[in-house]
């Protein structure tokens, strides 16, 4: 009986609740891509345009900022050094940071829990508050002006988080499989290697595109340390623009849309790796 | 050799899954080396170092040799200004359990409904969060500037009285950034409660309806309490991601006018870099680390203890 | 055994993929070139050699310059200048990074403080670089410039000498005062530009109720707004004042509260452009943008003023003059002068671009400065209408009128007080510039103000 009453109320309460939910996505969607919109359309305006009438289409289209931009070196340059940084960040936080929470997570040894809580307090820690004794260590390791004085400090200050991310689901593969594993004469290095490596992909990848995403969106660090133009990340490459086109916001316009396209592209193709990757029980512990 | 033997009797007492093992040290070692060098060399060793620096009045031209002891600690916490940056750095935080987080989590759940083009939807609520934190900043100085898009959008359906100062009036500017973080942020929540909404089974929902729950009373009492770990971590993130709050105010307002949006990295950095008092700003940072530490064991302790045994801080 | 094997294989290539990366550079002089590339960090040993094999008869120098004329023409002046050095000194490699102001000061510091100075870098002087000579990080270098300094004013070369000693070069040197649009003052029924502040606050007020945004003024960058409350307080103080307070560090004077009661006053009148608290000096959004497109009336700016306002109002092309590009007449009037105080309404307020030399700079590095300002570079820069050279004879490169009227105002000059932001310690003038900027907020009293700067000086 009640089921069927609840059938009964259920066809108009269910149109105008999915009236409702759309209504409410379509609105978050608004604004979402309104200022992402703006940006785009404002780089196809002049600056005078974009004060007389920012709302609206570009009337009439001016090609010249995406061009300008899209013919300078630089830009090119900027987007090849973030993608150096990014894929070397990368590099050096996936074998460290799998190695270590490997251990932690599956072996007992003295100092286990000390150098875990030791990790974990990185994740306390933004690269703000140590940046200037960080600038000189890098200065006395002559890493300045080298995406490598960039990609370590990132990745050392990744390795909390994706400790922290790695070790619960390394936990969670049973121990049988390890056991099967070590009467099979396989070691350690072997088990990590052939076992937990490709069972891990999905969390790994979230880990890499996570590192990719922080990488390329660094600023203060690539800031101090790449000092020469031709060294600069693509935020560093859009603030000076900012600062040095100050009088044309078309033109900054311009070029922080094409800055941003990169890392769309990259979500576009690596969304369903986060997603899958955090569902695979990744930071949910 | 002793010890891996004891660890050994422990480890055959309690034959879990994923229980450690054991592993000869030099092993261990290996393993671990890697890890330990890069967050000592380019984490652990700066750190002390500000530490150490914290002790001292120090422009940072000039030799170390200023010992001020505790003094910097006592003039930062005297300070108004400081006050005022923990203030707003905890107004943010505050509003991101209150506002974002729920936003987040009805979002989430409105997308894990059968809903037409969700796909779509989820895709582009994330997008905001893989931009960096220089364009957002760029592209919402624009929108926020008087007489700019916002304004221009108010002024066309009619609702001038609405337009404010959005970044000049320092009793608006917290809140318009705090949209501005939030527009930015939010999708990385909703993913995060999304993935954890996929592991609830089907069943116990429809069980609830079954029983004559309305869609309310399935959620209150059902999802949501089964959500509580994803949540729970995820305003942990929130929490921690609002004390450290630097670079989107920083590219947006740098903190201003008169301080009305400074955070507490915002006055770290001015004081450092602008003003030249790194000693000072040093003992800035061991406070941020210290305060970030504080809330993140009460939480540990209070909050997250059942669902994470000690999983994120020890 | 076999994985006891493996493993420190693994450790030792982790281990050598870090190690190579910190390698070299262990204790690297501050006049290594920081241009190497990424693979090229072996500068520990063999001579400066890295860049070129020494085939000249002379020893091959690099010159490390950072300077901060991020847009054109200076920027491509300026590397035309070392182009051309270049080429006539073989053996020279002058190494230019070009910075925006505020990455240019935060790289700076952090440079600064690990020891690695450039040979040259941008300088207002002042107490900043105070600091930079007490931490022995600028060179001496009143011997090596002795054979040209006398070519340069002398006001100018003075503000990078440090307890009489020289540690720069100048090559620019500008005042403050009001540039005014003449359109608007007539909309609102004003003849003349004020000569008193009682002419100036009526003529406020006078444009208000012509309906008419008085001032445009970028208190959200802060210094702009500071040029209102620096000038009062040398109008109310005078020179006497201002070098008093350059020892004593104490504003709690009646001439500076006064000051801030004349600010007050100003304030009062809300003359100015909507958003003023968050505005920045030069962008659409700020007051280049509100001046240039007509928006308000006032702005008081420095000589580089009329070339933004122009760049903002998007008329006519770059390469138009100045004058056909601003939303109407323009004129300049110094800052006018206050009944009862103690300075002369001649004095002014200003400052400059220049050169340090950094603790290891090469002699090569001061010839290169002479080089940029001998009479025929510094007619060069004169010439871009950007740049006020301080090379005796160069004012003959100045022919916008709106330049004329800042050397003219530079000229009747009785005394030159350096911005204040400028004049003292980094932190003492952020100081300065945070509580201007309460004060125009209207979060402070002018006793309150000065009492919070030096309770900053003192800290």
């Amino acid at each position: 009986m009640t089921t069927a009453t609840a059938t009964r109320r259920h066809p108009l309460r269910r149109t105008v609740n999915r009236g409702i939910l759309y209504t409410v996505a379509v609105v978050v969607l608004l604004v979402i891509i309104v200022p992402l919109s703006f940006s785009v359309l404002g780089g196809f305006r002049t600056t005078g345009q974009l004060a007389a009438s920012p709302v609206g289409m570009p009337d009439p289209w001016v090609f010249s900022n995406y061009l300008d931009t899209l013919r300078s070196p630089s830009f090119y340059g900027q987007v090849r050094n973030s993608l150096v940084i990014a894929l070397a960040t990368t590099a050096l936080v996936l074998p460290t940071a799998s190695l270590a929470a490997f251990v932690i997570a599956r072996y007992r040894f003295r100092g286990r829990e000390a150098i875990y809580i030791l990790f974990t307090l990185g994740l306390l820690f933004p690269v703000a508050v140590a940046i200037l004794p960080l600038f000189i260590t890098l200065r006395q390791t002559g890493l300045l002006n080298n995406p490598l004085g960039v990609a370590l400090p990132q990745a050392a200050f990744g390795l909390p988080l994706s400790i922290v991310i790695l070790r619960p689901f390394f936990r969670s593969i049973p121990r049988d499989l390890e056991d099967a594993a070590a009467i099979d004469g396989c070691g350690p290095l072997r088990f990590y290697w052939s076992v937990m490596l490709p069972l891990s992909r999905p969390v790994m990848s979230t880990i890499a595109v996570l590192t990719v995403v922080g990488s390329w969106n660094a600023f203060l660090l690539p800031l101090l340390v790449l000092i020469q133009p031709d060294q600069w990340s693509l935020p560093i490459g859009v603030n000076n623009v900012s600062a040095q086109y100050v009088t044309d916001y078309a033109v900054v316009l311009a070029y922080t849309t094409l800055a941003m396209v990169p890392a769309l592209v990259f979500y576009f193709i690596a969304q369903r790796q986060i997603v899958s990757g955090l569902t695979a029980g990744g930071v949910k512990g | 050799m002793t010890t891996h033997k004891t660890v050994d009797t422990k480890t055959e007492r309690r034959p879990l899954k994923g229980v450690p093992g054991v592993a000869p040290w030099p092993v261990i070692a290996g393993f671990l080396l890697p890890a330990l060098t890069l967050y000592t060399v380019f984490v652990l060793y700066p750190i002390t170092q500000s530490i150490r620096y914290s002790g001292f009045s120090w422009n940072g031209l000039e030799p170390l040799t200023n010992w001020v002891g505790l003094e910097n600690f006592r003039t930062a916490l005297a300070d108004p200004l400081f006050i005022e940056a923990i203030q707003h750095n905890a107004i943010i935080a505050g509003l991101s359990l209150v506002v974002q987080i729920p936003f987040a989590v009805g979002l989430a759940v409105l997308l894990s409904r059968n809903l037409k083009g969700r796909g779509v939807f989820r895709t582009m609520f994330f997008a905001p969060y893989v931009l960096s934190e220089v364009v957002t900043g760029v592209v919402w100085r624009q929108i926020l500037r008087p007489d700019g898009l916002i304004d221009r959008l108010l002024g066309s359906v009619g609702a001038d009285g609405l337009t404010q100062e959005w970044l000049a009036d320092p009793s608006i500017v917290l809140y318009s950034l705090f949209f501005v973080i939030s527009w930015k942020y939010f999708g990385f929540h909703m993913i995060l409660i999304l993935a954890g909404l996929q592991l609830i089974p089907n069943e116990l929902e429809e069980a609830a309806s079954i029983d004559g729950a309305s869609w309310w009373q399935g959620f209150r009492y059902v999802t949501l309490p089964l959500l509580g770990p994803t949540i729970r971590v995820s305003m942990f993130l929130s929490i921690i991601g609002a004390l450290q709050l630097f670079d989107l105010i920083w590219v947006t307002t740098k903190g201003g006018p008169i301080n009305a949006s400074s955070t507490m990295a915002t006055y770290l950095v001015d004081w450092g870099f602008r003003r030249g008092q790194f000693g000072y700003a040093s003992a800035v940072s061991v406070i941020v680390f210290g305060l970030s530490l504080i809330v993140a064991l009460l939480y540990q302790r209070f909050v997250l203890r059942r669902d994470l045994q000690g999983a994120l801080t020890g | 055994m076999n994985r006891m094997r493996k493993i420190p294989l693994v450790v030792l290539a982790v281990l050598a993929l870090i190690l190579a990366a910190c390698g070299g550079g262990g204790s690297g002089d501050a006049d290594d070139t920081t241009t190497t590339t990424a693979t090229d960090v072996s500068e520990t040993t063999a001579a400066p050699a890295t860049t070129a094999a020494p085939d000249e008869e002379m020893e091959p120098v690099t010159v490390e310059w950072w300077h901060i004329q991020n847009t054109d023409p200076m920027m491509t002046v300026w590397q035309t200048f070392a182009d051309e050095f270049m080429a006539a000194n073989p053996h020279v490699t002058i190494n230019i990074t070009v910075m925006e102001n505020e990455a240019f000061k935060a790289a700076l510091q952090t440079n600064l403080q690990a020891g690695d100075v450039p040979d040259l870098f941008q300088s207002w002087g002042g107490g900043g670089l105070r600091e930079q000579v007490d931490a022995g990080l600028v060179q001496d270098i009143t011997e090596s410039s002795s054979g040209f300094i006398g070519n340069l004013t002398e006001g100018a070369v003075g503000l990078y000498q440090v307890d009489g000693v020289q540690y720069g070069i100048p090559f620019n040197l500008g005042m403050v005062g009001f540039w005014y649009n003449k359109d608007l003052f007539a909309q609102a029924g004003i003849d003349a530009p004020p000569a008193t502040w009682d002419e100036f606050l009526e003529d406020v007020q006078a444009l208000k109720d012509a309906g008419i945004t008085p001032i445009a003024v970028g208190a959200g960058d802060k210094w702009p707004a500071h040029f209102y409350y620096s000038y009062l307080m040398i109008r109310e103080g005078g020179e006497a004042a201002m070098n008093q307070v350059a020892g004593d560090l104490d504003f709690n004077k009646p001439e500076f509260i006064e000051a801030g009661n004349e600010l007050q006053r100003l304030i009062d009148l809300e003359p100015f452009q909507p958003g003023f608290l968050a505005a920045p000096w030069d962008a659409p959004d700020g007051e280049s943008g509100a001046i240039g497109t007509g928006q308000a009336a006032i702005s008081l700016m420095g000589q580089w003023g009329p070339g933004a306002y122009a760049n903002q109002s998007g008329i006519g092309v770059p390469e138009d003059p100045i004058a056909d590009r601003l939303p109407g007449e323009f004129g300049w009037f110094p800052f006018p002068a206050v009944e009862g105080g103690a300075g002369a309404p001649t004095d002014g307020f200003g400052g400059g671009d220049g050169f340090a030399v950094g603790r290891d700079a090469p002699l090569e590095a001061v010839q290169f400065l002479e080089y940029i300002t001998s009479l025929d570079q510094a007619i060069r820069t004169g010439e871009t209408g950007t740049t006020l050279p301080v090379t005796k004879g160069a004012e003959v490169s100045i022919t916008d009128p709106y330049q004329l009227a800042v050397l003219e105002g530079l000229g009747n000059a009785t005394f030159v007080q350096l911005y204040l932001d400028q004049f003292f310690t980094p932190e003492l003038g952020a100081a300065v510039n945070d509580v201007v900027q309460t004060l125009f907020a209207g979060t402070v009293t002018p006793e309150e103000a000065a009492e919070a700067i030096t309770n900053a000086a003192a800290g």
